[in-house]
């Protein structure tokens, strides 16, 4: 992703955003977010459900 | 509130036509010139609202929200809300810079901007929120899975059916930023 406007690094102008967590509007941000909160559902002791489960 | 509804239709014409929108565009050649409406929703006017609401309007629309960058520059106070921002992202370690890959695209993003109020109207805070333009991302190339599994309706209904009848205690919660806790 492109450096945001106003912040774009003074001595790396040309650099871009490699980015390690999700942002607001990519495409892959509703998924990563599931992922997340699933793996931690799991790991607190809940189970998923057999007739309606949100973890795959 | 009741009563409220009440008054405003007895003593107000209620809705009706804006007097600009009942102009007939110039017409050109027979060529219909566009209205400056977008949405035909836009042509009503309605001044029937309660005191109240006034002013609640008018706190609310007092400040106007920013649409893009160009127009913050040098405002103190979004420069502010920025600089929270870009301080949340870092410490959440959100990216690394690194140069681009030969023949490669970056995607860009944009800060979007938005006040904030309380319930009475007034003022609580200036927000920003920088988002990615992921309408330039195409599936394969920059992003594979993005199927997000959510829950049923019928699943939510069935566990507040479940809840009255054994008598249980049900939290609801809300996450902040949620979009900024997922790993890519």
């Amino acid at each position: 992703m492109e450096q945001p406007p106003s912040y774009v690094d003074q001595t790396d102008p040309n650099l871009v955003c490699r980015l390690k967590k999700a942002l607001y509007d990519l495409k892959q941000a509703s998924r990563a977010w599931s992922d997340k909160i699933g793996q931690y559902l799991i790991t607190s002791g809940f189970q998923t459900s057999n007739a309606n489960f949100s973890k795959a | 509130m009741g009563e409220e509804s009440k008054i405003i239709s007895v003593t107000t014409p209620g809705a009706r036509m804006a007097k600009k929108a009942l102009k007939t565009p110039d017409n050109n050649n027979g060529v219909r010139r566009s209205t400056p409406f977008k949405y035909p929703i836009q042509r009503f006017t309605y001044d029937g609202f309660v005191a109240h609401h006034y002013t609640y309007m008018v706190k609310v629309m007092h400040e106007v929200e920013p649409t893009c960058f160009e127009q913050v520059v040098g405002n103190p106070k979004w420069d502010n809300a920025m600089d929270e921002e870009m301080a949340a992202l870092d410490a959440n370690a959100t990216w690394e810079l690194v140069a681009l890959p030969k023949d490669k695209k970056a995607i860009g993003c944009k800060w979007v901007y938005k006040v904030k109020h309380n319930a009475d109207g007034s003022m609580s805070r200036y927000k920003t929120r920088l988002v990615a333009k992921g309408y330039a991302q195409s599936y394969g190339i920059d992003c594979e899975e993005t199927y997000s599994l959510v829950a049923k309706m019928t699943t939510i209904r069935i566990i507040i059916i479940m809840v009255v009848a054994k008598g249980w205690s049900l939290h609801q919660m809300d996450v902040k930023n949620v979009f900024l806790h997922g790993d890519l």
